[in-house]
């Protein structure tokens, strides 16, 4: 019986999850404020199980300089100090940050980055680099990087609203909140390029 | 059942309080982008990217075929 309601519990999760992506493309705002309201914790642990699938899936496919569960590993850091970083200075302040919500709406908020990585890996599989300077080279490049800054703007899109909704802050306090964590964030994907972890600064 | 429905609707509605960037053109500025992009934003977004994609390909040419080689490597 408990294993039953599990099983359930973890379908309708998944079952949410799969539609929140479509509904965070068509309907951000409203999708974003209902996730900050969220409580069903299986749902973020499920985010998380796709990111650590992927980074094992992708040792498989490329060669890599360290194994899976080093990314995994500075991939939760990364992650946690996100979150920290946001709940301390969105805490001093307003005192209505809610810890909860910054880490639902900020899982949500990894669906940009998870597309971009597994698009980039069938790309890698079907078109493999480098790419030329000849007309399709240069149509596909053009492409891809239309692909790229689109899910970057969707991106930008939902971590300010997941900053927004979990922090309650205005526009400006955002914004300086967002510059801040970038000065931080900056240098430490810079060390990161630099030890080999990773060959371009994501978000 | 309906009406909690509603006023759950309602709730998450007045979770946060309208901005206000304390100039009145500006919140107008900034109200009228935001409509644009709370429904359906990848409409305005894909063709903004293949615009500034386009300029980017015009100023800089080739690197951006070696910066599209390079993001290859990057996943």
């Amino acid at each position: 019986m408990d294993f039953k309601n599990w099983l359930l519990d973890f379908i309708s999760s998944l079952v949410i999850i799969f539609r929140r992506y479509l509904s965070l493309v068509f309907t951000p705002y409203k999708t974003m404020r209902k996730i900050s309201l969220e409580e069903d914790w299986l749902q973020v642990y499920i985010v998380a199980g796709f990111i650590t699938l992927y980074f094992y899936v992708r040792s498989f496919w490329i060669k890599l300089p360290f194994a899976p569960w080093l990314y995994i590993l500075l991939f939760i850091l990364d992650f946690a100090f996100t979150v920290v970083f946001f709940y301390l200075i969105g805490f001093i302040l307003n005192k209505q940050t809610s810890w909860n919500s910054l880490i639902f709406t900020l899982s949500y908020s990894l669906y940009p980055t998870i597309t971009w990585f597994l698009a980039n890996s069938i790309f890698y599989i079907l078109i493999p680099p480098p790419r030329t300077f000849s007309l399709l080279g240069r149509a596909f490049s053009i492409f891809f990087l239309t692909f790229s800054l689109s899910l970057l703007f969707w991106k930008i899109i939902l971590v300010y609203l997941a900053i927004r909704f979990s922090t309650k802050l205005n526009f400006f306090s955002i914004l300086y909140l967002i510059l801040l964590y970038l000065l931080f964030f900056i240098p430490l994907l810079y060390a990161m390029y630099l030890f080999g972890f990773t060959l371009i600064p994501f978000i | 059942m309906e009406q909690y429905q509603i006023k759950t609707k309602l709730q998450e509605t007045f979770i946060v309080q309208p901005n206000d960037l304390g100039i009145a053109g500006l919140t107008h500025i900034y109200k009228s982008l935001t409509k644009l992009l709370k429904t359906a934003p990848f409409i305005y977004l894909i063709p903004l990217a293949f615009l500034l994609v386009l300029a980017i390909y015009f100023i800089f040419g080739v690197y951006l075929v070696r910066l599209v080689s390079q993001l290859q490597h990057g996943f």
